[in-house]
């Protein structure tokens, strides 16, 4: 378990080379559907990476990180519409809002622990909805749209999600970097002993609410960035979607528990299962069957309930128990 | 050994994403003139997909009877193909439908979508790609605040609605001699109500009307409203307006009633006091009071084309039109006269100039009311893509427990009953 970047095996690199031509491969070809999934699996990975570092590695299950995801995509529409900064500094910024949101929340929140935690994000997510949909400078509940601007370049307008997800891949490789060398750190062996037994943790010394807080804090980080790009991408921010329990908060967590909470990239690789799945399932059963409405979901629970029967460890924490067997 | 395998099953992944994405590049894409491609994006999942299923019924019986008719004439008789995009309620997956229609399906020209939020970022895509967009639906007055070419919208907004309800004052005032001076608004609080309120507030000032008591409270945890009644009570409006959805609407007529607050007029904006099921539950205290709606199924008496539409429609889906349905059905209709004028200036086999030409020939549209089955004075854009020629009706609840229009008087049915009776004078 050698905290290096060395251990790049054969499937990272097919993963990676196909990341790098895929969007590229199907813009050319003008498959926008589908640039648009990976792009969705990009964001919600990128989220559900760094919810994972509260979850798998810490133990703290969150249904809130729609709160951080929102924060960050409003920072970036508020300061390129109403300061003319360029959403590249604003993606920066987002995250920098997001995880300064952490640290405040942290006082309140981390004094809670198990369900009371969860139930608190789960909270804290409507809190976020209401008062946003409330609140005139953010749009209320109208939201903000950017207008159209020729300076595509300096705003980030582009048509299509093919830049976009490029943007999202370089975002996604430096989370990459910083978080495989916060777990592999001995910031990151202390969280995964409070994740294990928070007492014992105390006992040995370790300041658990200082080690939790930094947690919070990187993973509302990545989670902000993960928000502005939704921005970037959509040029639109309203509370309704973006702090929704639903299709934010708890698609991140389902895609981190389907890849394997307890897999360094098991929620990039759910992301990757759970979001073209459920976008496929959407736009294909809808069709199909125009008059039975909500079939789509329920399609998607049995699917999820057929990874929890048979995969409870998720794929990626499936796959390494199968190896391991072996 | 585990190397090579590793090695085999990378070849293999790549490989079969290499020929899974040629063959769905093959198997689309092919044009012909014989039909023409519009895109379609609506709710059809989601916490709205009944209301979806609604507009598509709409849509897709405006597209047959084109079709049956001979399609675009104009076209040498080109099909109207619909492709629908479903927006889930979402904003960002209503872009990325608009993006796909565009660019995969080549559709020449979009139709959607309902949810003022949807219709934000999905006409935003068509605007970048300059495909003409034509909004049947959504009522939020910035959507055509935008300065957008492509983009028009067929239904009249929320500001016009509140413009034409304070019309419907003066009217009151001039002929039944009703000295209406005051008025007071009740809302519930998220956009749709503060939006509304916003805009009696303008307009209602603005027509010489005095604001005394303005009151806003919670929809989805408002367990009473006795307080707020009685501030309005205090102050003795002449007109009450209401912004509400249905459980507030019926507290607050109950809380009314129990209160014995009877202002001469109590105007109601469409929502909750439309529902079906606040008709239901409210009862006998419903009657008298004035809605705004969209549609009635007593415009079937007025507008002679109506009748046969929905007689069709019915016998088909089994329910009336409704204000959705008629709605997206008269949306179809619009682009449909729109192409015959395109298809004159240039043709589908050249999409980009196909679609100028659309853009110009809607920005030009002239329909009269004959040629529509809504209760408007026609169709005709200005330069922001609004219909300006578009209006609401004024109902009113009558004794039969249904609502009936009173106001505009072209489309009235009844006489209003004015002023509000007193709540002890009801048999």
């Amino acid at each position: 378990m050698a905290g290096s970047l060395a251990r790049i095996n054969l499937y990272h690199a097919t993963g990676i080379a196909t990341l790098l031509v895929l969007p590229f491969l199907l813009d050319s070809i003008g498959m926008a559907f589908y640039v648009n999934m990976i792009f969705l699996a990009l964001m919600y990975g990128i989220a559900a990476l760094a919810w994972n570092l509260m979850m798998g590695y810490t133990g703290l299950f969150s249904l809130g990180h729609a709160v951080f995801f929102g924060v960050g995509s409003y920072t970036v529409a508020i300061l390129a519409l109403y300061y003319n900064v360029t959403p590249w500094v604003g993606l920066i910024l987002a995250g920098v809002t997001a995880g300064l949101l952490g640290l405040v929340l942290s006082p309140p929140l981390l004094r809670l622990r198990s369900h009371w935690f969860t139930l608190a994000t789960i909270a804290l997510g409507e809190i976020f909805r209401l008062s946003f949909a409330h609140w005139d400078y953010v749009g209320g509940s109208s939201g903000l749209q950017m207008p159209i601007s020729e300076r595509r370049l300096y705003y980030l307008q582009f048509t299509g999600a093919t830049i976009y997800s490029y943007i999202a891949l370089g975002v996604l490789a430096v989370e990459l970097i910083v978080l495989w060398r916060i777990v592999n750190s001995r910031i990151g062996f202390y969280l995964q002993t409070i994740r294990e037994d928070e007492l014992v943790a105390q006992t040995l010394g370790i300041n658990t609410f200082k080690y939790k807080t930094i947690a919070l804090a990187i993973s509302a980080f990545f989670t902000g960035i993960a928000g502005g790009l939704y921005t970037v991408r959509f040029r639109y921010v309203d509370p309704f979607a973006l702090f929704d329990l639903i299709t934010i908060s708890t698609y991140i967590a389902v895609a981190g528990i389907i890849g394997g909470i307890y897999t360094f990239l098991g929620p990039l690789i759910g992301s990757f299962i759970f979001i073209p799945v459920s976008e496929y399932v959407r736009a294909n059963i809808v069709q199909a069957f125009p008059r039975i409405y909500g079939l789509h979901v329920t399609v998607l629970g049995v699917i999820l309930l057929v990874i929890s029967l048979f995969a409870p460890e998720g794929i990626l924490g499936y796959l390494k128990k199968r190896r391991e067997k072996r | 050994m585990a190397q090579s395998r590793s090695l085999a099953l990378a070849a293999i992944i790549v490989i079969v994403i290499i020929v899974v994405a040629a063959a769905l590049f093959l198997g689309g894409g092919q044009e012909q003139v014989s039909e023409i491609k519009i895109g379609v994006i609506l709710p059809l999942s989601g916490r709205l997909a009944e209301t979806g299923a609604d507009l598509k019924n709409g849509i897709e019986f405006a597209i047959e009877e084109i079709n049956a008719q001979g399609g675009i004439k104009a076209c040498g008789g080109a099909k109207l193909t619909p492709v629908y995009g479903d927006s889930a309620g979402k904003p960002e997956t209503g872009a990325a439908e608009a993006e796909r229609l565009i660019t995969q399906e080549n559709v020449l020209a979009l139709v959607g979508a309902y949810q003022s939020s949807v219709t934000k970022t999905a006409s935003e895509v068509a605007e970048r790609y300059q495909v003409p967009f034509v909004n049947p639906d959504s009522t939020s007055p910035a959507l055509t605040k935008r300065g957008y070419k492509w983009f028009f919208r067929v239904t009249p907004h929320d500001e016009m609605f509140a413009a034409q309800q304070a019309d419907f004052i003066d009217w009151l005032n001039q002929k039944y001699g009703l000295g209406l001076k005051t008025f007071a608004i009740i809302h519930e609080d998220t956009e749709f109500g503060s939006k509304v309120a916003e805009a009696w507030e303008k307009y209602f000032t603005q027509h010489g009307y005095q604001l005394v008591e303005k009151v806003s409270y919670h929809a989805a945890t408002v367990t009473s409203l006795d307080s707020e009644v009685q501030k309005l009570k205090s102050k003795n409006p002449d007109i009450l307006l209401a912004a509400s959805y249905i459980q507030d609407a019926i507290l607050l007529v109950q809380t009314m009633k129990a209160q014995g607050f009877a202002p001469k007029v109590f105007l109601a904006q469409d929502a909750g006091f439309i529902n079906p099921s606040y008709v239901k539950q409210v009862g006998k205290d419903g009657w008298y009071i004035f809605s705004r709606e969209v549609f009635s199924p007593d415009l079937i008496d007025k507008i002679p084309k109506l009748k046969e539409v929905n007689d069709k429609y019915r016998a088909k889906y089994g329910v009336d039109l409704n204000g959705n349905s008629a709605r997206d059905y008269t949306g179809i209709w619009v682009l449909y006269y729109a192409l015959e004028e395109a298809c004159k200036k240039a043709s589908p086999a050249n999409p980009d100039e196909f679609k100028k030409a659309l853009r110009d020939a809607l920005a030009n549209l002239e329909l009269s009311q004959d040629q529509i089955i809504m209760p408007w004075r026609g169709v005709k854009f200005d330069e922001n893509g609004q219909n300006i020629l578009g209006q609401g009706l004024i109902v009113q609840m009558f004794e039969d427990g249904k609502y009936h229009v009173v106001y505009p008087e072209d489309f009235a049915v009844r006489e209003p009953v004015v002023p509000f009776p007193a709540w002890g004078e009801r048999s």
